[in-house]
């Protein structure tokens, strides 16, 4: 036996006493529990193997342009809009009632165009209101609106998942970064958004939403300096409502992931 | 029950690759979701211990990339800290030596480290759960090795004395 076969041995040894060694008992039943609140909330999901992963640039880019699509979607259907009205042109009357040509035209239907305003008997009648355009409804979404806001609401929930994932991490440790609230302050507005728009029909995801949403405020809201009683809170918030578990399992698998 | 029978093995596994309780508890639990809402797409040619380790690799390796990328983003000076840069007056302790250099490895050394030799895993159920040769396993293995004994070199001579 070599110099390094004795290393290597004894690396082992010591490596599988002391590295990262796990708790004697193993918490069978709390992840069992949570395992099973996932899989009645969760959505079919597929786990590829982990060498099949595409760039992250490309799901970055991709994300981008669908959330531009639901931004561009839901602001057409959303936002006021004032449709100008084709008016065909005509020959209009002149004074003595000829068209440029000099013919006679007649007298248009006083009840189709009434520039004074006055009824035969004179009096001042209100001038016709154009008719209102007619507006999208926003309670009714089409298929490609619920599809844009599906990718992005997916996308969302994603970059959530992970914020809260290294966020739990932090709270593991001790620490809280501030780069977390400032993250989480994106999410938040990102999240109102989301709940706010009239896509986002969808019972479960709303309730996933609304939950993240308290979180989020509790985690923007939580000062560098707070006690580990508040970071307490927040973690409670989190596993008790399954938070973190429903966003993993309400993600829908991306290839690579 | 399936559960039963495999939770202790992921569970440890992904403590292993994790060092933190709730991480592991995370991956674990998303390990065994993702197994039950595949199931039927579970083919007999294989174990189901493979499978579903194969799983919580994925999933583990994953949650720690998202979990670095924002560590790493957090302080980007803590990755510089490379294999052998670290000296012995600075970390006089063998152990806490150790863990540092396993931790410095790359990701690849580090997992196929973890599964073998601490974890007992055979290369060929390294080879299927991590989707890779069993000889791209040994590889990653020996260099792993070397690198740990190269970044506890000053330590040889106690060790094999």
């Amino acid at each position: 036996m070599t110099d390094d076969d004795r290393m290597d041995a004894l690396l082992r040894q010591m490596a599988a006493e002391e590295y990262n060694r796990p708790p004697h008992i193993v918490p069978r039943e709390q992840m069992w529990e949570a395992v099973q609140a996932g899989l009645s909330t969760g959505t079919p999901g597929t786990v590829l193997p982990f060498h099949r992963r595409v760039p992250r640039w490309v799901y970055l880019a991709a994300a981008a342009v669908a959330l531009l699509a639901a931004g561009i979607q839901l602001g057409r259907l959303m936002g006021p809009s004032e449709k100008i009205a084709d008016v065909p042109e005509s020959r209009s009357p002149d004074s003595l009632g000829r068209d440029s040509a000099g013919v006679l035209v007649p007298a248009p239907d006083r009840q189709v165009v009434d520039n004074t305003g006055r009824s035969d008997d004179g009096k001042v009648r209100p001038r016709p209101r154009p008719e209102p355009e007619r507006l999208a409804d926003p309670n009714v979404a089409t298929d490609a609106t619920t599809q844009a806001y599906s990718v992005a609401a997916s996308q969302h929930l994603t970059e959530a998942e992970a914020m809260l994932t290294a966020f739990k991490g932090d709270l593991s440790q001790g620490r809280m970064d501030a780069q977390i609230a400032s993250w989480g302050k994106d999410l938040l507005s990102n999240t109102r958004l989301l709940l706010d728009s009239p896509a986002g029909r969808d019972p479960v995801r709303r309730k996933l939403l609304q939950d993240l949403e308290l979180v989020l405020v509790q985690i923007v809201q939580l000062s560098p300096g707070a006690s580990a009683r508040d970071r307490d809170l927040i973690n409670g918030a989190i596993t008790d409502d399954q938070v973190l578990m429903r966003l993993r399992t309400a993600i829908p698998l991306q290839k690579g992931t | 029950m399936l559960y039963d029978q495999h939770v202790d093995r992921v569970y440890r596994l992904a403590f292993r690759l994790a060092g933190e309780d709730d991480l592991a508890r995370d991956f674990t639990q998303e390990t065994f979701i993702r197994a039950f809402q595949r199931l039927r797409d579970f083919r007999s040619d294989s174990s189901f211990g493979t499978w579903i380790h194969t799983i919580a690799m994925s999933v583990s390796l994953n949650g720690l990339r998202k979990v670095k990328r924002f560590r790493t983003r957090e302080s980007p000076l803590d990755d510089a800290l490379t294999v052998g840069v670290t000296t012995r007056r600075a970390e006089p302790d063998l152990k806490e030596r150790l863990r540092q250099a396993i931790d410095a490895l790359p990701e690849g050394y580090r997992t196929v480290f973890v599964m073998h030799d601490v974890e007992g895993f055979t290369h060929e159920e390294i080879a299927t759960a991590l989707g890779v040769q069993a000889g791209t396993s040994k590889a990653q293995l020996f260099r792993a090795r070397a690198k740990l004994r190269e970044a506890l070199a000053d330590f040889a001579g106690e060790w094999v004395s």
